[in-house]
């Protein structure tokens, strides 16, 4: 798992790393790779967990992880 | 002299050499802290967490791994869900075969004045017994205010399984929290949480499941949540003082045991390679030969003969049930004698003062084993 911020992607708040490492596992299966990445400590809250992945797929990311019950937090 | 381990029901052993293996291989390899940092071998170790939980969530019915929260033991997680899920006020029933690790939290929550708790009868001692008669005593138990039950899937101290999914429906339609002991059964018989209606299922890895100790865990329904009954750090949100609201860090404060984890994901894959019902089969096999062979020798006395599966309890009478499992450990037999933490189980049964001895082979045990272990107690019998 790679912790590196690539250019051009697009990140969602997952909370724990459990509920990240689950929308990683269910976008995979449906042939989306993302990045579990930790938050900035500097965050309101302290750190949490997020997933990163191409912006172009955003719209299906988020409808993915609806239909799998994955909650996503707006950042 | 050779050692035959028939303590099974107390912790599996010997493990599978898979499981030592892989918790030789997390400490010497990937045994960061999971979910606390962001480096790899933090990451390592939560992705092992990981694939252990969703292995739990599969293996038992579970839902989402989310829904699987890792603990000590099966004590602790049956502390966790009955501290964390009651309120004052609430009336809860339990069966007449429960360990203390249901009795003594439930006890001690009522003599504090929390709550009030009643037990109901599994008639176990009745060769005739059935899930119509249980469940019809279990809704004569049933108060308005009766939130939870609690019953073992199998008891400790003989083979009684008790009809989950029977009980299972009867909670669900009463909106009564079902709260089910897996200390026996996991790895032992087949469990499907959401068939059989369980609302938490508390589970220890060491025993059926052939994980190291340290290695227990629970499942919680899909969006059933509780108050927490163990607080501290979760590697998530530091800034807040209060503990996450969503599952499994909820309820995980403290650094959880990778190795332990680790092993357990490998037993759990060894059952699973196995089969339950191939487990099952053995340990019902090796039940009724030893029993057959037992019930030739004068004094010996089996409690509830008419139940079959992975544990056997005796009795030599004029000798005690320790001073016989004191016996048989010199000719090396492990066995265990006594109450099993298990009064209540023994007061049901009606075994005398002292308790009696347990017998709890698993698959790794043989007949031969079997006819040595009742050859050696007839010739302590003389």
């Amino acid at each position: 798992m790679q912790q590196m911020r690539l250019m051009g992607a697009c990140t969602a708040g997952a909370g724990g790393l459990t509920q990240a490492m689950q929308a990683q596992k269910v976008l995979a299966n449906e042939g989306i790779a993302v990045q579990v990445i930790k938050s900035d400590a500097s965050e309101k809250r302290g750190c949490a967990y997020v997933i990163q992945y191409p912006c172009a797929s955003e719209k299906q990311v988020r409808e993915i992880l609806r239909r799998a019950n994955i909650r996503l937090r707006d950042r | 002299m050779r050692t035959v381990y028939l303590d099974n029901a107390a912790t599996s052993f010997p493990k599978p050499a898979r499981v030592t293996e892989e918790v030789a291989r997390c400490m010497r390899h990937y045994c960061g802290n999971p979910g606390r940092g962001s480096h790899a071998l933090s990451m390592a170790a939560a992705e092992k967490i990981f694939e252990c939980r969703c292995a739990c969530a599969s293996f038992f019915g579970g839902g989402a791994p989310q829904n699987v929260m890792f603990c000590m033991n099966a004590t602790m997680a049956l502390n966790t869900v009955i501290k964390g899920s009651l309120r004052k006020g609430d009336h809860v029933l339990i069966s007449d075969m429960e360990h203390n690790a249901v009795l003594r939290p439930i006890d001690k929550l009522a003599r504090d004045g929390e709550i009030t708790y009643d037990v109901f009868p599994t008639f176990l001692n009745d060769p005739h017994a059935c899930a119509p008669r249980i469940c019809t005593a279990i809704a004569r138990g049933m108060k308005e205010n009766t939130r939870m039950l609690i019953c073992a899937h199998m008891s400790n101290i003989c083979s009684a399984v008790l009809p989950l999914e029977e009980i299972g429906r009867l909670c669900r339609a009463r909106g009564i929290l079902f709260v089910v002991d897996a200390a026996q059964s996991a790895g032992h018989i087949p469990i499907d949480m959401e068939r059989m209606c369980i609302d938490a299922l508390c589970v220890p890895g060491h025993k059926g499941l052939l994980g190291p100790q340290g290695s227990g865990f629970f499942i919680l329904r899909d969006g059933l949540t509780m108050d927490t009954f163990i607080e501290g750090g979760s590697g998530l949100y530091s800034l807040e003082r209060g503990m996450p609201e969503d599952p499994p860090e909820r309820y995980e404060a403290g650094t959880l045991s990778t190795p332990a984890i680790a092993g357990l994901l490998e037993g759990i894959k060894t059952v699973q390679k196995i089969g339950v019902l191939t487990i099952s089969q053995k340990e019902h096999d090796l039940n009724v030969y030893l029993q057959r062979q037992l019930e030739r020798i004068p004094n010996v006395e089996i409690y509830v003969p008419h139940l079959h599966g992975s544990v056997l309890l005796f009795n030599k009478r004029g000798v005690s049930s320790e001073e016989l499992g004191r016996q048989l450990n010199e000719y090396g037999f492990c066995v265990r004698a006594g109450y099993h933490c298990t009064a209540l189980g023994h007061t049901t049964l009606g075994t005398p003062e002292g308790g009696a001895v347990r017998v709890s082979p698993s698959f790794y045990n043989s007949r031969s084993e079997m006819e040595l272990f009742a050859e050696t107690v007839e010739k302590l019998s003389k």
